[in-house]
């Protein structure tokens, strides 16, 4: 074996019939070094196919042809605003009632979001093969040709990636960066929906909660935010500053994903809720959001229109403010017990600020000049606050990815136990990344 | 850990084994100032080496201290696939099936938490773990064929073969190299040496390399940490085919077998990191879980406990409470920040080893966490990283090793029960993420 043919790449790389792709590198050490070994791990699995505009066109399926304006968003959380009429879905995202076709701002936003595609279960079209372009051109290096990429594309079962080299190397261009960090940037994104997929491919293709506006808006959330936070410095801000910013609502919202949580499903038993109840959960969490956000420590009390949401934890002790009377390592069981056994186990990720608060709260006690004091007032040092905000971050986000991966492995069920907390977490990203200045 | 008696053997055999410490699993990234390793090569019967570059300072300076004190004291031997074949024993020339025993995950993964929780279905966890634990039911001869290309590349073997095995099958001219030691020299070690020994099957990596267009010096070091992971798994006694090796069970194999690719895996970083990630990629089921072997810890229970009238009185705690940890982990392995074992008594802390405080939690540990540690100096240390959980992992498995790996204690199967949700969590997270 000649050594200059050892060029294999971690994962498999077919070049389709993208002429575009000769101005990308695929051996560049950093676009593996960056990615965390889960990450890799799927990369290794799933193979990539370079398309050309025409052909991803081809292959984006037209239900999943939307987008939402920033605009509209923005607007959407003014009329949100008002109790008696309460903006819908309908409102925010007008072609999702007609579910098939394309949103009427997809041509506009074609050219950013189609650069990739990651494929469940694909099924292999014989007009890919015909728009084929470069067919005899040299493929980049470790990249596969045309005839072994035509032939994968036909019998590889599982998953597939596909990234449009043609409007990578055009958008980055136009915006004066190296093409090389927006494939980066689209590369990890459609990792993150590999990750992000449950233990397999929806079988009926309508229970997907792609299709409905709320889960496509967590769903690219989660994917963005998953290759947000595989880049570092300087990298980081062009992702943020320019990748991110002409992006539609749905993606710009994972600039807050890591900083509200999901309540993990189901928060109640199936059909449980009667209309009431529901209103009540709904403006509940609604409320909590809001105060999640705008309240200068991360640590909300439940309003009592969640109390049905959080009974027979240990959120519902919390609401009564009766949680820091635990002491000793009684107060340990109570919560080891609230949020290991029974229902309560998937509240342990709210706990955790609470919990946070009792360790502090015990070893300040512990350490204090004046120990009789039993409360104790955490900190008002507006630079402390911002650090312990910062410091909940990674575990914020990982919990939601894994309380939105477990939905989807449960068969995403559509009942309104499970729904309602959904809608209003998206409701809230779309909310709080339109108010956000961070672009 | 033995290893590291060889040299001691001269002061005659000692009487108590030497138990394996904390700081046997040293992780250390090499410094470049750090002494080379001597290690030494011979060939027993390869016959082309030109691809092959044993005298490459990359190959030692990816190790770790840990493997760094393995690799000087254990003899590598280049064999060729025919010898190799001769001297792999006929018992591990077995593979876990994956599709049976991933179909009995999945059903038990599919049990809602509150239906186990009411003692309806218990019987079908229990039921695959004696199947992890007890039966060959999933092990498969037939499939060896397949993924033998890329699992008999390497060798470790606790004692030297039968050398007259090895030599009929050598060819008549053998390749040589820098750095490699002649069959004469090999014969002569062989016929004199006691202790463990690796075998390396060059024409198993090449074509393996070959069919994936890698560096086969790649693949060289990637299958030679491998072997050297499992040597710093093994233990005085070695339980190397009696009836008590783990490894002839199938929880055994996927925790042996997953800690030695982590190993492996470790070594590398970026680009070469993800190759070694493809190579594992083409390997059998028990082999995947070395991503997750660093994620979660083993839960240990102290053999005292094991025949405490509480614990045999209620076996189920301990098995609901493990399997729900690991059923939730990836959720909430950030959330717990720390879990102090000091009363379950671990084995070894009577012998004067170490006292440990489990450290639970992500792959960064929080850092409010490490404020609190740091400014108010807290006890224990509250995070870890996941070097750390690994080193925990693996001395705990060597603990296990060292102590017999009992798998029965008066009827339950309390004792491996730690393990056995252990690799049940690592096939999981190996097969579906």
């Amino acid at each position: 074996m000649d050594p200059k043919s050892y060029e294999a790449l971690p994962a498999t790389i077919y070049n389709l019939g993208s002429c575009a792709a000769r101005h990308l590198d695929f051996t560049r050490e950093e676009l593996w070094a960056r990615m965390s070994t889960p990450l890799r791990h799927k990369a290794v699995q799933i193979p990539v196919f370079l398309v050309n505009e025409a052909q991803m066109d081809i292959l984006y399926p037209p239900e999943r042809q939307k987008a939402i304006d920033p605009e509209r968003a923005n607007d959407w959380r003014e009329k949100r605003r008002n109790p008696d009429n309460p903006a819908t879905w309908q409102d925010l995202d007008p072609s999702s009632s007609n579910g098939k076709g394309p949103s009427p701002s997809w041509s506009r936003y074609k050219r950013i979001v189609a650069m990739g595609l990651y494929v469940c279960n694909p099924e292999a079209s014989s007009e890919v093969i015909e728009e084929a372009k470069c067919k005899d051109g040299p493929p980049p290096t470790g990249v596969l040709g045309f005839s072994k990429a035509e032939e994968a594309y036909k019998h590889h079962k599982g998953p597939h990636i596909y990234l449009c080299c043609e409007r990578i190397v055009s958008f980055a261009k136009e915006k004066g960066i190296d093409p090389n960090l927006v494939l980066d940037k689209v590369y990890y994104h459609e990792l993150g929906h590999a990750v992000l997929k449950g233990v397999r491919c929806f079988e009926k293709p309508e229970d997907d909660p792609y299709l409905e506006t709320w889960g496509r808006i967590i769903e690219e959330s989660a994917a963005e935010w998953i290759s947000y936070v595989h880049f570092r410095g300087r990298e980081r801000l062009l992702v943020r500053k320019v990748l991110m910013k002409d992006k539609p609502a749905e993606y710009r919202s994972c600039v807050v994903f890591h900083r509200i949580p999901l309540f993990p499903l189901p928060m109640a038993e199936p059909n449980g809720w009667d209309e009431n109840t529901q209103q009540g959960i709904r403006s509940g969490l609604r409320k909590f959001y809001e105060s999640w956000m705008t309240q200068k420590f991360p640590w909300v009390i439940p309003s009592t229109g969640m109390l049905s949401l959080v009974k027979g934890t240990l959120l519902e002790d919390w609401a009564r403010g009766e949680l820091f009377y635990m002491r000793g390592r009684q107060g340990w069981k109570v919560f080891r017990d609230s949020i290991f056994m029974g229902r309560g186990r998937w509240m342990g990720f709210l706990c955790l600020p609470l919990w946070d608060a009792w360790v502090a709260q015990r070893a300040f006690f512990l350490f204090s000049a004046d120990p009789s004091r039993g409360a104790v007032k955490v900190t008002t040092n507006p630079k402390t606050l911002i650090r312990h905000r910062a410091l909940f971050t990674p575990f914020m986000a990982s919990l939601n990815l894994s309380a939105w991966r477990a939905y989807k492995e449960l068969g995403a069920p559509r009942e309104v136990e499970y729904v309602i907390p959904l809608e209003e977490f998206a409701a809230a990203l779309i909310n709080f990344s339109s108010q956000a200045y961070v672009f | 850990m033995f290893f590291k008696d060889i040299n001691r053997s001269q002061e005659g055999p000692s009487k108590t084994p030497r138990r394996a410490r904390y700081s046997d699993f040293s992780f250390q990234r090499p410094k470049p100032e750090d002494p080379q390793p001597t290690i030494r090569i011979y060939n027993l019967g390869c016959q082309n080496l030109s691809p092959f570059g044993f005298s490459r300072p990359i190959l030692w300076q990816r190790m770790p201290t840990a493997l760094r004190e393995v690799a000087s004291s254990i003899p590598v031997f280049l064999v060729n696939s025919w010898q190799m074949d001769a001297i792999y024993p006929p018992s591990r020339k077995t593979i876990l099936v994956g599709k049976t025993i991933l179909e009995y995950c999945r059903e038990v993964a599919a049990i809602p938490l509150e239906v186990e929780d009411r003692h309806n279905t218990p019987r079908r966890l229990w039921e695959l773990f004696s199947l992890l634990l007890g039966g060959r039911d999933f092990f498969s001869g037939s499939q060896w064929e397949t993924y033998e290309p890329f699992v008999a590349m390497g060798l470790y073997l606790p004692k030297p073969p039968d050398l007259q095995r090895i030599l009929e099958r050598s060819p008549e001219n053998m390749g040589t190299g820098k750095g490699i030691r002649s069959q004469e020299e090999a014969k002569q070690v062989l016929q004199n040496h006691q202790g463990p020994v690796i075998f390396l099957c060059c024409e198993r990596i090449y074509r393996a390399a070959e069919s994936e267009r890698m560096d086969p010096n790649l693949v060289l070091d990637m299958v030679y940490y491998h072997e050297l992971g499992h040597a710093l798994l093994d233990v005085e006694e070695s339980l190397w085919d009696t009836s008590e090796d783990p490894y002839n069970v199938p929880f055994g194999r996927i925790i042996e077998e997953s800690a030695a690719n982590w190993i492996a895996y470790y070594c590398f970083t970026g680009k070469e990191a993800g190759l070694v990630q493809r190579l594992i990629h083409r390997q059998p089921i028990e082999y995947q879980g070395y991503a997750a072997f660093e994620e979660a810890p083993v839960l240990f229970l102290g053999k005292e406990r094991v025949n405490h009238p509480f614990w045999n009185t209620f076996p189920f705690f301990y098995r609901r409470r493990y399997f729900w940890l690991y059923q939730s982990w990836p959720a909430i392995w950030h959330a717990e920040p720390v879990i102090s074992l000091h009363e379950l008594d671990l084995h070894w802390a009577g012998q004067g080893a170490i006292h440990i405080t489990v450290p639970m939690s992500g792959p960064q540990p929080s850092a409010l966490y490490q404020t609190i540690q740091h400014k108010w100096g807290l006890w224990s240390r509250p995070t870890a990283s996941p070097e750390e959980r690994a080193k925990l992992n693996m001395l705990w498995w060597v603990a296990y090793k060292e102590l017999g790996a009992p798998r029965k204690e008066k009827g339950f199967y309390l004792f491996p029960l730690s393990f056995l949700v252990f690799a049940y969590y690592l096939l999981l997270r190996g097969a579906f993420s």
